[in-house]
């Protein structure tokens, strides 16, 4: 079956990581992973910034390792991205800012992506609080 | 298959019944606005689209909202745009009004009534649900 997961909800919410569970969990079991988007406060797990204690999980780290061994789209929602300065190298020029912090194996693109992703995918599930 | 830009319609096969599931009180956060801006993204991709409010999305309807005292754009008149992108199939939770004392007469939109059972034939009548 082909799955998209829709995640809204920030580093500190339990939702994200079920988020990463569900998908850790459906690609063990032989299951497709279409898309991952990430809209409102998810966008916040596309820096590269976050330095959580080394006993702790690092949660981007640890989606782009499962996007790294699975071929998986990893896809900030760019406005939700923008409003919390998550930003390309490319947003940061056109918005004159001096630095830029998307992780490497995350894109931002627009709400057609989760659109797109709805409609190839068997499943949407969706993370929110 | 990716597309280049927000806004750019792809190949796509039939339309699919995608269903908006709206559950926030309007301004308690962002989400309300976002689930909004991903309908109208939506609504440029040919897709069956309607929207159901249910829980506290049932605020969301009440006119003379004032946001522009709290600074945020106004949501009532966000949804009162919707049938200029071609959006009207419109549904709220009867049970979810009732629960917080909301009547008719304090809801501009025009929509669909439902109670739970008639509710719950609608969600499962979709392809996908989209929560928020």
């Amino acid at each position: 079956m082909i799955f998209s997961l829709a995640i809204y909800s920030s580093l500190s919410a339990q939702s994200q990581d079920s988020a990463y569970q569900f998908a850790h969990a459906l690609l063990s079991q032989g299951h497709q992973l279409y898309r991952v988007f990430f809209y409102h406060d998810g966008a916040y797990q596309g820096s590269f910034l976050p330095c959580p204690p080394q006993d702790e999980t690092d949660y981007t780290a640890r989606w782009q390792a499962l996007a790294k061994m699975h071929n998986i789209d990893l896809v900030i929602c760019i406005a939700a991205g923008l409003r919390r300065g998550i930003l390309d190298q490319r947003e940061a020029q056109r918005y004159e800012k001096a630095q830029y912090n998307l992780a490497d194996g995350f894109t931002l693109s627009g709400l057609g992506q989760l659109v797109e992703a709805t409609v190839q995918s068997d499943r949407l599930i969706t993370f929110a609080r | 298959m990716m597309m280049a830009a927000e806004g750019n319609t792809t190949t796509m096969n039939a339309p699919k019944k995608l269903l908006f599931v709206l559950r926030q009180a309007p301004y308690g956060s962002t989400l309300a606005k976002d689930a909004l801006d991903a309908i109208l993204a939506t609504s440029a991709y040919e897709q069956d689209l309607s929207i159901a409010f249910i829980d506290d999305g049932v605020f969301q309807l009440i006119n003379n909202q004032q946001s522009e005292l709290i600074d945020q754009k106004n949501i009532a008149r966000i949804l009162s745009a919707l049938p200029l992108y071609d959006i009207t199939q419109l549904f709220v939770c009867a049970a979810s009004l009732a629960e917080r004392g909301i009547t008719l007469g304090a809801i501009s939109e025009d929509i669909t009534v439902l109670e739970p059972e008639a509710l719950r034939t609608l969600l499962s009548q979709q392809d996908h649900l989209l929560s928020f």
